[in-house]
């Protein structure tokens, strides 16, 4: 019946600094249904891996969640003791993260730290928890899985640790994978092994994701949808094919005609974004995204726009959209 | 490769760069053995063009770009600056030469002083090689207009900045000294993407306006087809591919250039067959017999494993004949293999092929 798994409502977080505050998120919505890969996307300072450490309870102690709830599996997760929430995280809620180096302990076997896990969530303990173990290495591609149980992480390589946190975040079958730029410190070749894992998990488990990233070719094949960020807020969402075939807010089309391309002719010029995003130390009145904007309406000077629906399935925040129609560099037969 | 049949010459010619490592074991710390992280590499730079130097981490990439400006010392080759070698020069004779071949980098934040004006980081290289003195202030003002930035701003310090200018201060350093030639090492994989785009568009201006001539280094190879006009592909410390981009992008004959191309994602993905390598880029520390890409390699699959591929190093050797400048070359015992062209033409477009895995 119910289909909805996490369901992101007007999250608001702040960073207290010497500065004052910061607003890194501001007023954030999306959701993400069974099964379903959601792509957030944005540049840095745009609050999206804020809002997944907010989603995992794992904000620094200089920033809190100011309003806003965070519903997973029907359960707000803001405001639930850190005991609750170290039930659910690691379980039902998974991460990987872009440095697998940091996030894998230096002085603990990858076997170890599997079956820690297996036995923190009381799914396996013993000799079937090392069993798991061995199993899950296979899963995700480790050749050699019996011996590399006992290894420690620096013996590993890049692309092996990655596929170690993967076997690791899956070992208790979560319902959500929260992957923040699992790809980003990867070689290329080893970046396609790593996504054409998480596609075959995609396709093989009920498994929901949330796959961050700046990367718009990382999120394009691996995304049934995309929410594109811009100072903490969405500013358009929809088919991921869809919006980045077709995008609305000039700040997604700029994105999209920034990005060297290799299907597009050599000597197609980028058209880069002029300026940078706001600083969020401040008050931003208006369209946050006005001082880039190509064209600003009137109404930007003074108000910011909200999410709404241009077609169905796709919504966008801009007073004057498709006032940048896309120069056509994809060609890809779209009517 | 020789370039003595040239009409045009080099402004910079490489030939046979060597550079390795001490790998140091024990408590004396002696070198026990040697890392080569850079292997019999030669490359010509043309004045006024870019050659883009691709490849993975632990490729030899980096290593080449420093060895040009002198930070890695090579074991082996020479390094020619309009004839004269420089691997010959020390000290005050190597400056002038110093001065006509500047680096860039890819985190501008490190690479500048904190403590320093953006004015003082912009004076300091024409002080040091003697120029522009009695208008200094001038220079540096015209140095950040050439850059895009508010001349004003020479006040400023690194930390008001951002990633994108900073990098723009980093380009306007390097090109303080007018140089000739620019090493460009990763100079915009650190920023954003909307940022990225500025950076490329302005590297490409200043080329037209100043006849520099570009290394650009990057593991982004839409990034360097974008920028270069030449390429050349690395793996393991040696060059497995190099040639005139549009060659090297349509037509890759290399198997490591194919899967390489073949691995970037693609924002509109059509329904293209990708290659996916099996296992890591192998240990400098102890790379493979034969040829370097052989335990990767998925047209040695595709071809039986025939066993030339892992007892001989292919040469790297032109396709077809012509000045090396606009030939196409290729170390691969199965370049001219019909198999390996057809693999070749599904990553460049359009057909699609069993794929090797």
């Amino acid at each position: 019946m119910n289909t909805r798994l996490l369901e992101v409502e007007d999250l608001h977080v702040e960073f207290r600094t010497r500065q004052g505050r910061v607003r890194a998120v501001r007023g954030l919505s999306y959701q993400v249904d069974r099964g379903e890969s959601l792509g957030l996307v944005g540049e840095s300072g745009s609050g999206k891996s804020v809002s997944a450490l907010a989603i995992l309870g794992l904000l620094p102690r200089t920033a809190s969640i100011t309003a806003g709830r965070i519903r997973f599996q029907g359960r707000d997760l803001v405001g639930l003791p850190e005991r609750q929430l170290r039930a659910i995280r690691g379980r039902s809620l998974a991460l990987i993260f872009q440095d697998p180096l940091s996030s894998l302990n230096p002085v603990h076997t990858i076997g170890r730290q599997i079956t820690e896990q297996l036995r923190a969530h009381r799914i396996a303990t013993g000799r079937a928890a090392r069993d798991r173990a061995v199993e899950l290495l296979e899963r995700v591609g480790i050749p050699d899985a019996a011996r590399r149980i006992g290894q420690y992480p620096h013996q590993l390589s890049g692309g092996m640790r990655q596929r170690a946190m993967v076997a690791m975040a899956l070992s208790c079958g979560p319902s959500l994978l929260i992957a923040d730029e699992p790809t980003t410190a990867l070689d290329v070749t080893i970046q396609a092994q790593v996504l054409e894992l998480l596609a075959e998990l995609r396709a093989t488990t009920e498994m929901s994701m949330l796959l961050i990233t700046h990367d718009l070719g990382v999120v394009a094949g691996s995304t049934d949808r995309l929410a594109v960020m811009y100072a903490g807020r969405i500013i358009e969402d929809g088919a991921t094919a869809e919006v980045l075939a077709r995008p609305e807010h000039p700040y997604t089309a700029g994105l999209v005609e920034s990005v060297p391309r290799l299907d597009a002719p050599r000597d197609a010029p980028l058209r880069p974004i002029p300026g940078a995003p706001p600083d969020l130390g401040s008050e931003l009145p208006g369209c946050p995204f006005r001082p880039r904007c190509p064209h600003p309406a009137p109404q930007a000077q003074t108000q910011e726009p909200a999410l709404s629906e241009l077609r169905p399935g796709h919504r966008v925040a801009c007073w004057s959209p498709r006032l940048t129609p896309l120069q056509d560099t994809t060609s890809g037969g779209n009517p | 490769m020789t370039a003595h049949d040239t009409d045009e010459t080099a402004v910079l010619e490489v030939r046979d760069l060597e550079v390795r490592f001490p790998v140091r074991h024990g408590l004396l710390r002696r070198p026990a053995s040697w890392v080569y992280a850079v292997n019999d590499v030669s490359i010509d730079l043309y004045r006024g063009e870019t050659l883009g130097l691709v490849g993975e981490s632990g490729s030899g990439k980096t290593t080449v770009g420093r060895a040009m400006v002198r930070v890695n010392q090579p074991s082996n080759g020479t390094i020619r600056l309009d004839g004269q070698d420089l691997l010959a020069l020390h000290g005050t004779r190597l400056r002038p030469y110093r001065r006509r071949v500047q680096m860039v980098f890819q985190d501008p934040y490190a690479s500048l002083d904190p403590r320093q004006s953006v004015g003082q980081a912009l004076a300091e290289p024409l002080r040091v090689h003697g120029l522009a003195a009695g208008r200094r202030a001038a220079r540096v003002s015209e140095l950040l207009e050439l850059v895009g930035l508010d001349p004003s701003f020479a006040a400023r310090y690194p930390h008001q900045f951002s990633g994108g200018q900073r990098q723009r201060i980093g380009i306007a350093r390097a090109l303080a000294v007018e140089p000739d030639i620019i090493v460009c090492d990763e100079p915009v994989s650190a920023l954003d993407v909307s940022v990225q785009a500025q950076v490329v568009n302005l590297l490409a201006s200043l080329q037209r306006q100043l006849g520099i001539a570009y290394l650009f280094i990057a593991h982004d190879l839409a990034v360097v087809r974008h920028l270069a006009h030449r390429v050349a592909v690395m793996y393991l410390g040696s060059i497995v591919e190099t040639g005139p981009s549009e060659a090297v992008y349509s037509d890759p004959r290399h198997p490591y250039t194919a899967a390489l191309l073949s691995a970037v994602p693609a924002l509109v993905e059509k329904t293209r067959q990708r290659t996916i390598l099996r296992g890591d880029i192998p240990s400098p520390e102890n790379p493979p017999t034969g040829c370097l890409f052989h335990t990767r390699c998925p047209l040695r699959d595709m071809l039986g494993s025939p066993e030339v591929c892992s007892t001989q190093r292919p040469p790297l050797r032109a396709l077809a004949p012509g000045h090396h400048r606009t030939t196409h070359q290729v170390a691969c015992h199965f370049a001219d293999d019909p198999r390996a062209r057809r693999t070749a033409a599904d990553v460049a477009g359009s057909l699609t092929a069993d794929q090797p895995r």
